[in-house]
């Protein structure tokens, strides 16, 4: 028996119990409004919960980290020694996951460890998250449009746990084997879901499924355009007002470039980059090939949507819209790509 | 307290001589080559006594020095920072010291706007002749930033000690 | 109607003045760049028209300086840009720092009261409920009437300026903690235009011919490491830079995508400008930039 009821009042007891197995994250307001993941307990408190939005900082930074030191060195006599950092072995968990951030954790998978080399630091806090997903049942927003990218508004992908919203409470379903025990675990808490709880699961997932209420789309024609426009001088007139700031490639939930420096304090240290910035693609014989912001904003939708789809299967774009809230200057990757010429 | 004890206590960042291990100050002091770095080689012949707890990095006038230079001092650990040149209307390049006296007063009330203390960033006008004063300023600035403690916050604190 | 006067005039340019291109926005606010008269048509000024276009302007007029082949100097085509008061006080600013040359502009300027915050269900922003500089004070034509302007004010920087260090500490450090340092802040402002900034390790001028030692010793004043001493040195690194500068046009604040409050940054350094130097940046042609002039009488503060 897999299926739970997680009455609404009763969250916080829950978070407190999965607390005792390892370091909860939930989505919270802060300060300036944004909604984040927090460490339940050190920088949130259960009653700050917000589980009727879509967090505007994906969950990307407790997988993958903006700073973080790989190891330490010391020269001394013309000898080196270098000290590792001790692996994070902390039991993590993200209550509170959208669908689509969920998708883009599966999709950092299978950039950190599904090739010929893993990433070991990486792979080591990957296998100690447990993913709590809170289902949608159509857009959380306007920016939203993961039908257009392979996902829906209820895909399980990612997700350990998922669970659906019945008004006053929570349905919770076991996804994973990680996902079935620590409901089990968490029993206490939990009650059994009657046959109306389950009608409302259904029409959930099936309103999910129809894909009804997203303004923002991309074709699978729009995207089959792409092979053909690489030379074209539309990329130009579009990021025309792209400042290169960077903000889209931070917040999406799968960009996963960085940059790795060696810094002051005899550390070496791993932070993201971003292909949005003018010298990400300057080599070590100083040519770059990437100086214009057309080039490198067109590589971007490309990598999203065309090159990725050659090389894992699947677009990296999860459709979260996160680069369309965010954009200084009003860029919009729906109506770039679907009105690529 | 003599010279050498005082020597040995700063590097280590306590002394070791008195009863009570006393905080000791890095700062880090720009002097000018023409006017102060010659003004603290005066106090350096004239065996005047002034705390070791300066390192001094000698430019060859004090417009050179940048609000980049004073803040990373600060952020790679110094506890203070002394600029020092020669009086307005002696700079040897004629009016380094005046723009920096500009770029700088307005870094201190930053500084402190952010809630770093400004005492850590002192500055001077120290002339060729005036050892004594040399003496006088970093004893000065020195007793400020021992007042303040150590520069905990504005310091990337999860890197190895450099010193070695 | 603005919109007719600044398609009219625009068009009325583009032709007399052989204009490359006319940058202003669309009607939805974003940032447009328009060629011809058809796209001039798509010009329009309301509430969304948040962008300052300035960094735009400089962009296309400085891509077009240089030699030609021959060793003569390229001949720049002139550029029209559509600014807001405060836009025009930056541009102000670069005349007066003779980074752009007055005949290469066409300034069609736009008396504003003020635009939206997207992010607040279309409240006016912060810094434009009280604003003293609505009205350009550069153009070539004005696309409508004049406005009444505000006085300036600076409660929000005096309440920090009464805290005690601590509190200021506790202040800032929660602040640079969600700093992300995406840059966008330096990249939408319009006085901040060189070509290598000291404060972005990846943003060093590069040309194909630097070789790869010349790279490796390029001293790195700010490491890549997100933490709140590197943020801080960034933000508190940049403000000198800004001195006398800054016009205050609230854009870092805008596009900053952890919304920190970065105007308490700026006003803090217009007001120590204005009470130190009695200063006041673009506050009028021909004014000598400030860090770049020197004073005997200059008072001597806090130096021994």
């Amino acid at each position: 028996m897999n299926k739970y009821i997680l009455r609404k009042e009763k969250i916080a007891e829950a978070l407190k119990a999965l607390g005792n197995t390892g370091v909860v994250y939930i989505p919270v307001k802060n300060k300036r409004g944004l909604v984040e993941y927090k460490e339940l307990g050190k920088d949130a408190s259960a009653s700050d919960i917000r589980l009727d939005c879509k967090p505007d900082v994906p969950p990307k930074g407790i997988l993958f980290p903006q700073t973080e030191v790989l190891f330490t060195f010391k020269e001394m006599g013309g000898k080196i020694t270098v000290t590792p950092v001790k692996i994070e072995d902390q039991e993590k968990i993200i209550f509170g996951a959208k669908p689509c951030d969920a998708i883009a954790i599966t999709l950092l998978d299978k950039v950190f460890c599904g090739g010929k080399f893993t990433d070991s630091y990486y792979k080591a806090r990957r296998e100690k998250v447990t993913v709590f997903t809170i289902a949608c049942d159509g857009p959380a927003d306007s920016t939203c449009f993961c039908p257009s990218t392979g996902g829906s508004p209820a895909a399980t992908g990612g997700s350990d746990v998922m669970m659906y919203d019945m008004g006053d409470s929570y349905y919770a379903e076991g996804i994973t084997d990680k996902g079935r025990k620590i409901l089990e675990a968490l029993k206490g808490q939990l009650g059994k879901p009657n046959s109306a709880q389950e009608k409302r699961k259904e029409e959930i997932i099936e309103k999910a499924e129809s894909a009804e209420g997203f303004s923002r789309k991309i074709t699978e024609e729009s995207i089959g355009k792409l092979d053909s426009s690489f030379d074209s001088k539309y990329w130009d007139d579009i990021a025309r007002r792209c400042l290169s700031c960077g903000a889209c490639t931070y917040y999406c939930p799968t960009c996963h470039c960085f940059d790795i420096n060696d810094e002051p304090g005899n550390k070496r240290v791993r932070t993201w980059d971003s292909c949005q910035f003018s010298n990400f693609t300057m080599h070590t014989s100083s040519h770059n090939p990437r100086t214009a912001k057309a080039q490198r904003l067109r590589n971007r939708y490309y990598h999203k949507f065309k090159y990725s789809k050659e090389n894992i299967g699947r677009y990296l774009c999860v459709g979260c819209g996160r680069c369309i809230a965010l954009c200084p200057v009003g860029l919009d990757i729906t109506k770039a790509i679907s009105e690529v010429k | 307290m003599s010279g050498n004890h005082a020597a040995e206590g700063a590097d280590a960042g306590l002394v070791s001589c008195e009863a009570e291990p006393r905080f000791e100050p890095k700062i880090v002091a720009f002097l000018c080559n023409w006017c102060s770095y010659a003004g603290a080689d005066l106090a350096g012949v004239s065996r005047l006594q002034y705390p070791p707890n300066i390192r001094i990095i000698r430019v060859m006038c004090s417009g050179r020095i940048s609000p980049m230079l004073v803040l990373r001092a600060l952020k790679d650990g110094a506890d203070g920072v002394l600029v020092s040149g020669c009086h307005p209307g002696d700079c040897h390049y004629l009016k380094g010291n005046l723009y920096t006296r500009r770029n700088l007063q307005l870094l201190r009330s930053m500084i402190d706007y952010f809630g770093i203390e400004g005492d850590r960033f002192q500055m001077s006008w120290v002339s060729a002749s005036e050892g004594g004063k040399f003496a006088d300023v970093v004893k000065t600035a020195v007793e400020k930033v021992r007042k303040l403690g150590p520069n905990m916050n504005f310091k990337v604190t999860d890197s190895q000690d450099r010193s070695e | 109607m603005s919109d007719e006067t600044i398609r009219a005039e625009a068009k009325k340019a583009l032709r007399d003045r052989g204009l490359k291109c006319v940058i202003g926005w669309s009607a939805d606010g974003t940032p447009f760049f328009a060629e011809t008269e058809e796209d001039i048509e798509k010009l329009s000024f309301n509430q969304l028209c948040a962008n300052n276009l300035v960094p735009y302007l400089t962009k296309e007029i400085r891509s077009q300086r240089g030699k030609t082949r021959d060793g003569k100097e390229k001949i720049v085509v002139p550029v029209g840009i559509v600014v807001k008061g405060c836009d025009s006080k930056a541009l102000l600013l670069l005349l007066n720092e003779n980074i752009l040359s007055r005949k290469e502009i066409f300034i069609i300027g736009i008396p504003c009261t003020g635009v939206a915050d997207r992010h607040a269900g279309g409240a006016l922003y912060k810094k434009c409920v009280k604003c003293a500089m609505r009205n350009p004070v550069v153009f070539d034509v004005l696309a409508s009437e004049k406005v009444q302007e505000d006085t300036r004010g600076y409660s929000e920087i005096e309440a920090i300026e009464k805290m005690t260090t601590e509190e200021r500490w506790k202040f800032w450090k929660e602040i640079f903690a969600d700093c992300i340092r995406c840059h966008a802040c330096k990249r939408s402002c319009p006085v901040c235009y060189c070509d290598e900034c000291m404060l972005d390790p990846t943003d060093i001028a590069i040309r194909p011919d630097t070789t790869a030692e010349e790279k490796a010793h390029r001293p790195r004043w700010v490491e890549r490491s997100v933490n709140v001493p590197e943020n801080l040195l960034y933000h508190l690194a940049r403000l000198p830079h800004l001195t006398g500068r800054c016009v205050d046009c609230g854009e870092c604040e805008r596009v900053c995508p952890q919304r920190l409050p970065l105007r308490l940054l700026t006003a803090k350094l217009e007001k120590d400008v204005k009470e130190i130097f009695n200063y006041e940046a673009a506050s009028e042609a021909g004014q000598k930039p400030l860090i770049a002039m020197s004073c005997l009488e200059d008072d001597n503060g806090f130096i021994m």
